[in-house]
């Protein structure tokens, strides 16, 4: 008997996960990875004279193994083990954060993002700001491993300064109450509605607008952001999300995306689904536009931008009668078009510093 | 065979002929035409897709083919049989070169059994964590310590030198071993290919250690034929400089493994002529240390088949500094780089060649088979895991 353990084990090993493969039930997409999976490859002849056929399979296998995440959550624990200090590019950090590890920085790269939203700037004829948020590592450096890169946000914000963009700068407010309040979700790449309400009022104060006062008004619980889904560490406790509402009477807006009117600009369905950040402004979406009928001073607003802006526009449509907001990951149509036909009286460039930093897409903002 | 006894020499070399052509062409045509239009004219650089495994299986056939007109082994008459050598996918890919001569009894009777079974799952998962657990840690190490550069100063770059030896050690070793522990399963018994090469105490015992069924190889078909070492030192040193170079060669088409086998040429002769016997009588750790820091340069020889990296990656050594990458990076990687030190000694041999009989062995044993075969079907699942940020479609 002993001698048949060791092939006994080896074959039930293979032989179980191949079934449990083939027979466990196959989801078209991956909530964690945000991408559709693979599909079973078409068994034809050409096919499999190209060799697609087999390629393919093998992306389906691996797309498809059974336990997927749970695999995935062993191997970024056996990490811990051995003296990583996180896994897939996310920091396991103290007190529970997630923190995103910087990519490398690309001095030409920046400067050609920079350049192009500065072309863009000379030439749409308003008034332009850029304000970048600072990496979750950036401002939260006593949340840090021990050991960690080095994150690169003064040496974009230095290069944002000679490009001679009009830059508000983040991150002296963002130091002194990163310790009072929480402006990072732990488990998200994000800022949290704190984080955005102060990027709100320094945006206010660099333009010239009184701030409105906001409430707390709901706590969402059981929110497991992106650094969550890459770490694979899937023992972290989830975040919580707060809703903050304008403390006087609600105002009249209107939201349109991909041609459909809704009057929240907080979607209560995306609470179900995987990613509760969605929650402000249905998530991403190629372009948006906010008209917000109880104010008239004739403001209209462009804003070029990445997710990071979602939460803090829920805040700043209370001081425009129309906001604008294109993200050039899906819109391809050129900025200046735009300025004519929504009558923009301002513009406003809002990337997460990586992004600002690390994007090939600003192109489309001048094609 | 009767009948052609007058004609097997012209046999052999019909066939030698025919397997090098095929090898020059699919392996090194892009090499030869690269090197011309350099030296000479511009000629257009030709590009051929490499067959799986062809440095193996040419090499295979060529084993079996001058064995058979030294008449070391029987002729194999049987297409399936003798189709089932060469293209036996175990180790079609990779290695070891098995000689047709070691496995031709197998060939045409084996016995499967399960303690052979049983011995391949064992290797086969050994072969199995090399590989996925410690050489692509190792390789994840040495790439981030290169994109580092220049600010990883001398300690990122002794310790990018270890985490190539470690990968490529294990790589290789691991696929060795993977080969065995499959073969085993099929009643098969190959030879050793790697015995615990980082513990020699010279360049010459590396290579009796290292890849054993290449050099086994190049000794009886190439050297010992070209005379060996019986035709005075001279002839001996050039032998060894046409056996290193076209071992170096066999590795990649790119002149840098040219170097790289003329590198260990040098060094073997050296060791022949004097060096040998030094580094008998000094202490063992100084000729470890010896044995090991060339094998590394070596490895950075072989590694980087652009002269011009490699000039990059010997001048950071002065770089100076240590930059917080590379701390970061050092200190990260540090348990698993002990995890391999350690793994590639033979004290893991040696304690289950001393406990192997205990009655709690094949729990044990089993125990830890089922916890590599989870780790590591994690960390290849984990490399196929590929999260945006944003939906894509």
């Amino acid at each position: 008997m002993k001698k048949k353990i060791l092939p006994i084990i080896f074959c039930a090993f293979i032989l179980i996960f191949c079934l449990l493969t083939i027979i466990l039930p196959k989801s078209a997409r991956s909530a964690n990875e945000k991408r559709v999976l693979a599909t079973f490859p078409e068994f034809t002849w050409e096919n499999i004279k190209s060799g697609s056929f087999m390629s393919d399979f093998d992306t389906y296998v691996a797309d498809h193994f059974a336990f997927r995440d749970k695999w995935v959550g062993l191997y970024s624990y056996a990490s811990l083990a051995v003296g990583r200090n996180g896994a897939n590019d996310i920091y396991s950090g103290k007190d529970g954060y997630l923190i995103a590890a910087p990519k490398d920085y690309n001095t030409e790269q920046v400067t050609g993002n920079l350049t192009k939203l500065k072309t863009f700037a000379d030439n749409c004829g308003v008034t332009s700001k850029l304000m970048i948020v600072p990496e979750t590592g950036y401002i939260l450096s006593g949340k840090l491993p021990s050991q960690h890169k080095d994150y690169y946000d003064d040496k974009l914000y230095k290069a944002a300064q000679s490009s001679g963009l009009d830059l508000i700068d983040l991150r002296n407010t963002f130091k002194e109450n990163a310790n009072s309040v929480q402006l990072y979700y732990k488990t998200d790449h994000h800022v949290t509605s704190e984080g955005a309400l102060l990027m709100y009022n320094a945006y206010c104060k660099s333009v010239g607008l009184t701030p409105k006062k906001f409430a707390l008004s709901e706590t969402i619980y059981g929110f497991y952001g992106t650094s969550y889904s890459k770490s694979g560490l899937w023992l972290k406790k989830p975040d919580t999300i707060h809703i903050y509402s304008l403390a006087a009477d609600p105002s009249d807006i209107n939201i349109t995306i991909d041609g459909e009117t809704s009057n929240s600009l907080l979607f209560r369905d995306k609470l179900l689904t995987s990613d509760k950040y969605e929650i402000f402004l249905n998530g991403n979406h190629d372009l948006t536009v906010i008209e917000n009928n109880s104010v008239n001073n004739g403001k209209h607003l462009l804003i070029v931008k990445d997710s990071f802006s979602h939460c803090f526009t829920t805040f700043l449509a209370e001081n425009y009668e129309e906001i604008v907001l294109i993200d050039l990951r899906y819109y391809k149509f050129g900025g200046s078009k735009l300025i004519d036909e929504y009558g923009i009286t301002d513009v406003l460039f809002l990337y997460g510093a990586e992004n600002l930093a690390t994007s090939t897409d600003f192109g489309w903002l001048n094609f | 065979m009767g009948k052609y006894e007058g004609k097997k020499k012209l046999f052999l070399v019909i066939g030698i002929i025919i397997n090098l052509l095929l090898l020059g062409y699919f392996k090194y045509v892009g090499f030869l035409t690269e090197t011309i239009s350099l030296l000479f004219t511009n000629v257009a650089v030709k590009t051929v897709a490499l067959p799986i495994g062809i440095s193996f299986y040419t090499f295979q056939i060529m084993s079996y083919l001058i064995d058979l007109y030294r008449g070391k082994c029987g002729a194999q008459k049987n297409i399936i049989t003798f189709g089932a050598y060469v293209t036996m996918f175990p180790q079609l890919i990779a290695g070891p070169i098995v000689r047709y001569r070691d496995i031709e009894l197998q060939l045409m009777e084996r016995t499967e059994s399960w303690e052979k079974f049983g011995n391949g799952v064992r290797l086969f998962t050994v072969g199995l964590c090399k590989k996925v657990l410690l050489a692509n840690t190792f390789g994840e190490l040495f790439d981030e310590l290169v994109g580092v550069g220049a600010g990883a100063g001398f300690v990122g770059h002794i310790v990018a030198m270890l985490a190539f030896s470690l990968q490529i050690y294990f790589d290789f070793s691991g696929y060795s071993d993977m080969a065995r522990g499959l073969g085993n399963m099929f009643g098969f018994d190959f030879l050793i290919n790697f015995n615990y090469p980082y513990i020699s105490k010279s360049i010459s015992e590396f290579w009796r250690r290292w890849h054993i069924s290449l050099g086994t190889w190049f000794k009886e078909y190439v050297y010992i034929p070209l005379g060996g070492n019986r035709k005075g030192t001279f002839r001996t040193c050039l032998n060894l400089f046409i056996v290193w170079a076209l071992t170096g060669l066999w590795h990649g088409a790119s002149w840098n493994f040219v170097l790289w086998g003329l590198y260990y040429g040098i060094l073997i002769i050296i060791e022949k002529l004097f060096l040998g016997k030094v580094l008998e009588k000094i202490p063992a750790f100084f000729s470890h240390l010896y044995a090991l820091v060339l094998v590394a340069l070596g490895w950075m020889l072989f590694q980087f088949t652009d002269m011009h990296e490699l000039c990059t990656f010997f001048t950071g050594f002065a770089g100076g500094g240590f930059s917080t990458d590379a701390r970061y990076l050092v200190l990260t990687y540090l348990p698993m780089l002990i995890i391999g030190i350690l793994a590639s000694l033979p004290i893991w041999k040696n304690a289950y060649d001393k406990w192997k009989e205990k009655r709690w062995m094949p729990w044990a044993e089993s125990i830890l088979v089922i916890l590599a075969l989870l780790v590591c079907t994690a960390s290849l699942v984990t490399s196929t895991y590929n999260p945006f940020l944003y939906f894509r479609f």
